[in-house]
């Protein structure tokens, strides 16, 4: 690569331009979303802390933490896909109902007596395919990826509620037992030390996702296309593509997590996961995530998904009503996104 | 005629760890264009933002006619009549030339808007200044020109009595440079003071009395530009003699590497024929809207064709994307690297690799010891000046940008590259820099196609020139026996054969 061009210095001219040297500053050692990540990572231990000191017992017992673990799931897998849309300047308003619609499809198809990988794995590609209609009308169709994912948020809730009459499904009704006992183990299973199942798919996928943004070529176009559509275009980039499979990786992962939750409650409810992809969204940003596309990752996700959890949790333990839950929470996610705003506008 | 409008005294500004401005004096006075210049991270912008109220000096002081005023918001600059004409406009774009004029202060009639004296208003500022545009247009309907226009009778109709134009015809074409001129005339003879910042020596000679140098932050001394020459200047502001503004070169031009044939895009470009040497440069020039970048955007795959044939090395190539480009070995370095050429908000190292990720993974992962090592190779090869391989490129200069917006190109291995302005918006040092790079690159047996609007550049640089008018090909020239007037003429639409008697008359 590059080995065509002369290695020989330029001749004299060049030393004395822009002598101005730019300060040696380690902070641009990191990368915007990794000094981010500290930044939240360090109210993140604050909040633990703050909880810890006040409600000791309650907080730091273990059957809360596994609890607090646990909720943190749900928000984390559906923020890990939102992450990929954010990334590369997109969004997807319609994580929730995908999640709702595959947890239907798989408990349907299971108490129809279609066995279970097989049933999972239908759930999971219709999860792709979620994706890839949102990506067919954003790409294709040119529609605004906040109206064309808001669409797609009532198409699927629709589908969901038109599959099952309006009416939750249970998976007691799944035919054979071993499979009703198997399909629980996803969502509701623990290990013997009381560590969910869930828990440990979540940070599987997590990693793997963490690897696929950071590490893979698919990754880098996402957030060439995110920073700079035209210029990643021009770099011969395939953004279409590149958007196409961020949508992807959002319906998978809301598909997976409509699976583990339908697991966990043992019933599918056409209702689920309405809001859960603002509240992804509020996840991922509160960790860091720029909501203008080409910065975070899936590290910023899980802080904010845990900094959501525990905060909820702690609150609970409080006893801070919900309904004034949502308006700390509220507050929060704005007061964070304000703080960076005045960050961006120093350095500016 | 000599009284002073505006004095700046020992302005010092520190950012941390940068001394910005030191010791900086200027002034402006009564209908005068005072030049400003100096390098890319020079200090004009500071200045510029202490005078706009953006920034506040940590000492010196600013006087207006005389008076020592206090500069500490951009509410005050305005009040105080001192207003900026940034390179990026200003202005609402789906808002009307009149409700942009009188943006946030509308004329009033018992608490509602009165339109009607709006545009009455407005058309008044306008023909004073001389400027002719329907007060009614919507101003993203207007060229760029005619934009800053407006944005200028924006100020004018603040009252503002010392106006800052910060490169003002980065955009423009000849033609349009000559209605600004006109306008800035204008202002003169109403006594308004302006600031004109500029990286063009020649316009600076025909507009401005008198030029202020600064030089990494230092005040480097004022000049009247009757009593320097531009050589004088060139040595002010880069510190040092530049022997010539283009390198010299002897170019070993090949056989033919690259060729075009039968390109079209209905209404826009329709060229039969383009060949380029290996090792040659070849020029195209032409006005803004003639179709230059478009072409260079067929033959890359950027934009649909309605017809196009590609060879190279005599081979035909099939290119319906960017993608395809690149792989058959064509970069394409863009008009515009903020727009379309640099992600601004990711590091030094991505926007290297954006080019060729292929090349830098292996079965889908990113090797990111190989890119590094491939970005720290570039930065040292073109002297990219950056604190770490980690910094996000908006914070670089525009001529540190631009050496990375060509060596996501150069480690490509293009065979034939296309450069859009490679050098707009850069300063004479970085400039030069781009053409020796450019040069070395022939020298390697690499075609370059080279889109200019500037014309010393293009006669300096190209071995043969293409001019493009309306999308077709009004000429070519053989850079040696070629002038400036000659490549006007054909991009201004007129025919070679047509006596050049009848180019003067109308002119």
């Amino acid at each position: 690569m590059g080995e065509h061009f002369l290695k020989e210095e330029g001749k004299k001219v060049t030393d004395t331009v822009n002598k101005l040297k730019p300060k040696e500053d380690i902070s641009h050692k990191l990368g915007t979303s990794a000094k981010k990540a500290m930044l939240s990572g360090a109210a993140l231990v604050l909040l633990f802390t703050v909880f810890a000191l006040l409600k000791p017992k309650l907080f730091l017992a273990r059957s809360n933490l596994i609890n607090i673990a646990q909720q943190v799931v749900t928000y984390s897998i559906i923020g890990f896909g939102l992450t990929f849309c954010l990334v590369c300047g997109g969004t997807d308003l319609s994580a929730g109902s995908s999640m709702a619609l595959s947890g239907i499809i798989v408990t349907t198809l299971l108490i129809r007596g279609v066995p279970l990988v097989f049933s999972i794995l239908t759930a999971l590609i219709f999860g792709i395919l979620m994706g890839i209609f949102n990506g067919f009308s954003i790409e294709v169709l040119g529609v605004v990826p906040f109206v064309a994912t808001l669409g797609t948020q009532w198409i699927f809730r629709g589908l969901a509620n038109v599959l099952v009459d309006g009416k939750p499904i249970y998976t007691n009704t799944i035919p054979s037992e071993s499979v009703q006992k198997a399909f629980y183990v996803l969502g509701g299973g623990r290990m013997s030390s009381g560590l969910p199942y869930s828990v440990i798919i979540t940070l599987v996928y997590g990693l793997i996702l963490f690897v696929v943004l950071s590490k893979t070529r698919i990754g880098r176009q996402i957030y060439a296309c995110g920073s700079n559509l035209e210029a990643a275009k021009l770099s011969g980039i395939n953004a279409v593509g590149t958007r196409m499979f961020a949508y992807c990786v959002s319906g998978f992962s809301a598909a997976i997590c409509g699976i583990l939750v339908t697991s966990r409650i043992s019933s599918a409810q056409p209702m689920a996961g309405q809001g859960y992809e603002l509240e992804a969204i509020a996840a991922s940003v509160l960790g860091g995530v720029s909501i203008n596309g080409g910065e975070g990752s899936i590290g910023n996700t899980i802080i904010g998904a845990l900094m959501m959890g525990i905060m909820r949790n702690g609150l609970n333990l409080m006893g801070v009503s919900s309904f004034w839950q949502q308006v700390v929470v509220g507050i929060i996610l704005v007061g964070a996104v304000a703080m960076e705003a005045r960050r961006n506008m120093k350095n500016k | 005629m000599s009284e002073e409008l505006f004095r700046m005294e020992g302005i010092c500004k520190n950012f941390p760890g940068v001394k910005a401005l030191d010791d900086v004096s200027f002034s402006v006075n009564k209908g005068e264009v005072h030049g400003l210049v100096g390098e890319n991270g020079a200090g004009k912008s500071t200045l510029m933002k202490i005078m706009s109220g953006v920034y506040k000096e940590d000492s010196g002081s600013i006087f207006i006619e005389g008076e020592e005023v206090n500069i500490n918001s951009v509410a005050k600059a305005q009040e105080l009549g001192i207003a900026i004409i940034f390179q990026e406009l200003n202005l609402c774009p789906h808002l009307t030339v009149a409700n942009n004029i009188y943006l946030g202060r509308p004329p009033l009639k018992r608490y509602l808007i009165s339109d009607k004296k709006m545009h009455e208003d407005a058309k008044s500022v306008l023909d004073d200044l001389g400027i002719n545009i329907s007060t009614h247009e919507i101003v993203s309907n207007l060229s760029v020109a005619k934009q800053q226009m407006v944005e200028i009778a924006k100020a004018i109709s603040q009252k503002s009595r010392i106006l800052v134009l910060d490169e003002p015809t980065a955009a423009l074409t000849e033609k349009e440079i000559e209605q600004l001129f006109d306008i800035i005339r204008n202002l003169q003879k109403k006594g308004v003071g302006m600031v004109y910042i500029s990286h063009r020596i020649e316009e600076l000679e025909e507009i401005c009395e008198r030029v202020t140098v600064l030089r990494d932050g230092q005040y480097i001394g004022t000049r009247n530009y009757k009593d320097i020459t531009v050589d004088e200047l060139v040595n002010m502001i880069v510190g040092r003699p530049l022997e010539d503004k283009y390198p010299k070169k002897i170019r070993n031009i090949g056989e033919v590497c690259f060729e075009a044939k039968n390109l079209s895009r209905k209404g826009i470009v329709n060229v039969e024929k383009i060949e380029v040497r290996k090792g040659e440069i070849l020029g195209i020039a032409g006005l803004m809207g003639s179709g230059r970048t478009e072409l260079a955007r067929l033959i890359f795959g950027a934009d649909k064709a309605d017809s196009k044939e590609l060879y190279m090395d005599g081979k035909s190539i099939t290119v319906n994307n960017p993608g395809q480009a690149i792989a058959n070995g064509i970069g394409y370095v863009t008009e515009d690297r903020k727009f379309d050429g640099l992600a601004l908000d990711l590091d030094v190292q991505y926007n290297t690799n954006m080019a060729h990720l292929r090349h830098i993974s292996r079965y889908g992962f990113i090797d990111d010891k190989e890119g590094k090592r491939n970005a720290q190779e570039y930065k040292g090869l073109l002297k990219i000046k950056t604190p770490s391989l980690r910094q996000k490129v908006r914070y670089l200069s525009g001529g540190n940008q631009q050496k990375i917006v060509l060596a996501k190109w150069l480690c490509n291995d293009a065979k034939l590259l296309i450069v859009d302005e490679p050098t707009r918006g850069i300063d004479v040092g970085a400039k030069f820099e781009v053409y020796e790079l450019l040069n070395r690159l022939s020298d390697q047996g690499v075609s370059i196609i080279m889109i200019s609007s500037d014309l010393p550049e293009i006669l300096g640089m190209s071995d043969r020139i293409l001019v493009i008018h309306e999308g077709t090909i009004n000429g070519e020239l053989d850079v040696k026996k070629t002038t400036q007037e000659e490549i006007l003429y054909l991009a201004a639409g007129y025919n070679k054969m047509k006596k050049k008697a009848q180019w003067e008359n109308i002119f």
